[in-house]
């Protein structure tokens, strides 16, 4: 029984949840009992489900990059080649992570400009961050012992990588991606602001003018995406690591 | 001798810091602006400090190209940390003293520093971190290092030489306005970290003792970490316009649904998991074998409280309101939009009204305020661990 609540729960959620994103006239009979008065409820210009796709456009595409570029950053300064970079990498990305991703956007606006690709270039540049860290750490915490090991069992260099070093980093690196991954949904928010669209552009266009049903469809539909990804990937880990998430 | 052959003590850093240097004798040092929405016009090194200061930035590339072969010993690594310093400061007092010369005269003209001037400082920075990392020197002296291009900075902004960079513009026509909103950032922030320890601390002794309330407990603080910190404040403006609409104690007491209030309670929220997190953390720590060696040794409970239990857990809980910290920083930035103040008031008004130099000039604050309490944290927290727990430096 306990199974069947568990699968039932997030199967009602997301069923409400795409009700509300598409269908305008559930959503605005929802709004309307919880915010009475006589504002528009429907934010005309685009639509929800439009805002949604751009939004998680806007984080896969940064973030797929990150993770793609992180790790093989993480891996370069960790073989011989790059060892020479591993102290400079490591400084920059742990002191770059403590500035605010937001400063980061807004940084962006002088350099690129506004808009779609100008804000993925300044979400994939922040969310690249953690991947390089938790690359760096995980292959740094392998034991030698095992690597010597898997060179004594007659391995080459890229088999050692890929079958030994990478599979013991690897829960790290996910959490490493896991955190890019909601830093990214939420930063994206804020993109609105610089003209990447997505969900942020209703909770701005709520904001200035002072239309809270607005800014409640826009700030619901992000919670629940930011919540439902981070749960889904909390679940792929726990299945893939078999242990309990923090 | 052996020979070693060419290139065996290359030191790939410096190399591509001597490459990334000479960028900046390539690409344009800073753009002239009219006025401060007019388009750039670029000027590059040579035009800009002359035969003289071209000069002493080739000599000063060719310097980190040739060292980088030399064998790192000592006295390589110090020679390519003064090169390193010594670019960053040709650049910006030539980038100061030309820019001034530039806009003489002309009331409402600016310059905007350009890619061969940032590349110069990214290039400084690789020379100067590259070698200070395997440098055998003391935390301190480390430190010292690292200040010296903010301390250059801070004397030529002082001095008036900076004048002429349009984001020091933007600074002097709302001089005013910035020490109010600086001080709102420092409030907010400040007031969502306090009140989030003092909440945090409890919750998660609370989660340790009771098992019944730690799943819940961490469930809801991870919870909030995931949405997204615009949404978190858009959520809570409806209930907190609700609430002031129903109860006029609240309005007179200020609560609406834009401003502070909102701001302050999600700031609170988000600031909670670190500190609870590292307070669960710091419990679990004590809970090991050090209690059962501070018993061993006949300590009263008071003793162990004063000797074992507070000097292993406050290191610990201060680590998570590091974290905090440094996090609400942000968070406060973008609390701006729903008329918080702050910091963020500067950048989304750059955003709004497309002037870059703006964003820059809010942008800078935010970023050197949470990198310097970002560090003073860790140094402090540094003195405070004990010495047995000292492990991975931070």
């Amino acid at each position: 029984m306990k199974r069947i609540g568990a699968f039932v729960l997030p199967v009602l959620l997301v069923a409400g949840f795409s009700v509300f994103v598409w269908s305008e006239g559930v959503r605005e009979l929802v709004l309307r009992s919880m915010f009475p008065g006589r504002i528009s409820y429907i934010y005309e210009r685009v639509t929800l489900a439009r805002l949604l796709s751009q939004h998680v456009a806007l984080v896969a595409v940064s973030s797929g990059l990150a993770a793609a570029v992180g790790v093989a950053l993480g891996v370069f300064v960790t073989r011989p080649i790059g060892r020479d970079f591993h102290p400079i990498v490591q400084d920059i990305s742990s002191v770059a992570q403590t500035f605010p991703p937001v400063a980061v956007l807004a940084l962006a606006v002088p350099a690129i400009g506004f808009g779609f690709a100008p804000s993925i270039v300044a979400l994939f540049v922040y969310s690249i961050l953690p991947v390089i860290n938790n690359t760096i750490s995980g292959l740094d915490s392998v034991d030698p012992a095992v690597i010597e090991a898997s060179r004594g069992m007659g391995m080459k260099r890229g088999q050692i990588l890929w079958l030994t070093e990478l599979p013991l980093a690897a829960r790290v690196i996910f959490a490493g991606i896991r955190t890019s991954l909601v830093i990214n949904i939420g930063t994206a928010t804020v993109g609105a602001v610089v003209g990447a669209g997505g969900l942020g552009t209703v909770i701005v266009s709520g904001l200035v003018r002072d239309n809270s049903a607005y800014v409640f469809t826009g700030a619901a539909t992000a919670a629940f995406l930011a919540f439902g990804l981070d749960f889904v990937i909390g679940r792929i880990q726990n299945r893939l690591y078999d242990a309990r998430s923090d | 001798m052996i020979d070693r052959g060419l290139g065996a003590d290359l030191e790939k850093t410096t190399l591509l810091g001597a490459v990334l240097a000479t960028v900046t004798l390539l690409r344009p040092l800073f753009a002239f602006k009219e006025n401060r929405v007019a388009l750039g016009e670029p000027v590059m090194l040579p035009e800009a400090g002359g035969v003289w200061v071209t000069g002493v930035i080739a000599g000063l590339v060719l310097a980190a190209g040739l060292l980088s072969f030399a064998p790192q010993v000592n006295r390589v690594r110090w020679a390519k940390i003064s090169i390193g310093m010594l670019l960053f400061a040709t650049l910006v007092i030539t980038l100061g003293l030309s820019g001034s010369q530039a806009v003489a005269g002309m009331e409402f003209a600016r310059i905007t520093p350009s890619t061969g001037f940032w590349v110069g400082v990214l290039a400084s920075f690789v020379l100067v971190q590259g070698s200070l990392h395997s440098a055998p020197v003391s935390h301190l002296v480390r430190s010292v290092v690292v200040l010296i291009p903010f301390l250059i900075v801070l004397i030529l902004l002082a001095a008036g030489v900076l004048d002429s960079l349009a984001p020091v513009q933007e600074y002097y026509t709302r001089e005013s306005r910035f020490v109010s909103e600086l001080g709102a950032h420092l409030w907010l922030s400040g007031v969502a970290v306090l009140a989030a320890s003092m909440t945090g601390v409890p919750l998660g002794i609370l989660a340790y003792r009771r098992r019944m309330a730690e799943r819940p407990v961490f469930a809801a603080v991870n919870g909030i970490q995931t949405i997204p910190s615009l949404a978190l404040f858009g959520l809570m403006i409806a209930p907190l316009a609700y609430l002031s609409r129903e109860f006029p104690v609240l309005r007179s007491l200020g609560i609406r649904g834009i401003g502070n209030a909102p701001a302050l309670i999600a700031l609170t929220l988000y600031a909670l998991l670190p500190v609870v997190r590292n307070a669960y953390t710091s419990l679990a720590v004590i809970r090991g074998s050090v209690i059962d060696a501070g018993k061993g040794m006949g300590m009263s409970r008071a003793q162990m409280l004063r000797f074992v239990e507070v000097p292993i857990a406050v290191p610990i809980i201060l680590s998570g309101v590091r974290v905090s910290t440094v996090q609400a920083i942000g968070n406060t930035a973008v609390a701006a939009l729903i008329g918080a103040g702050g910091l963020g008031t500067f950048v989304f008004q750059g955003l709004g009204q497309g002037a870059p130099d703006l964003v820059v000039m809010g942008v800078i604050p935010i970023v050197l305020l949470s990198v310097f309490v970002d560090r003073s944290l860790a140094v402090v927290i540094r003195v405070l661990t004990p010495r047995g727990l000292k492990g991975a430096p931070s």
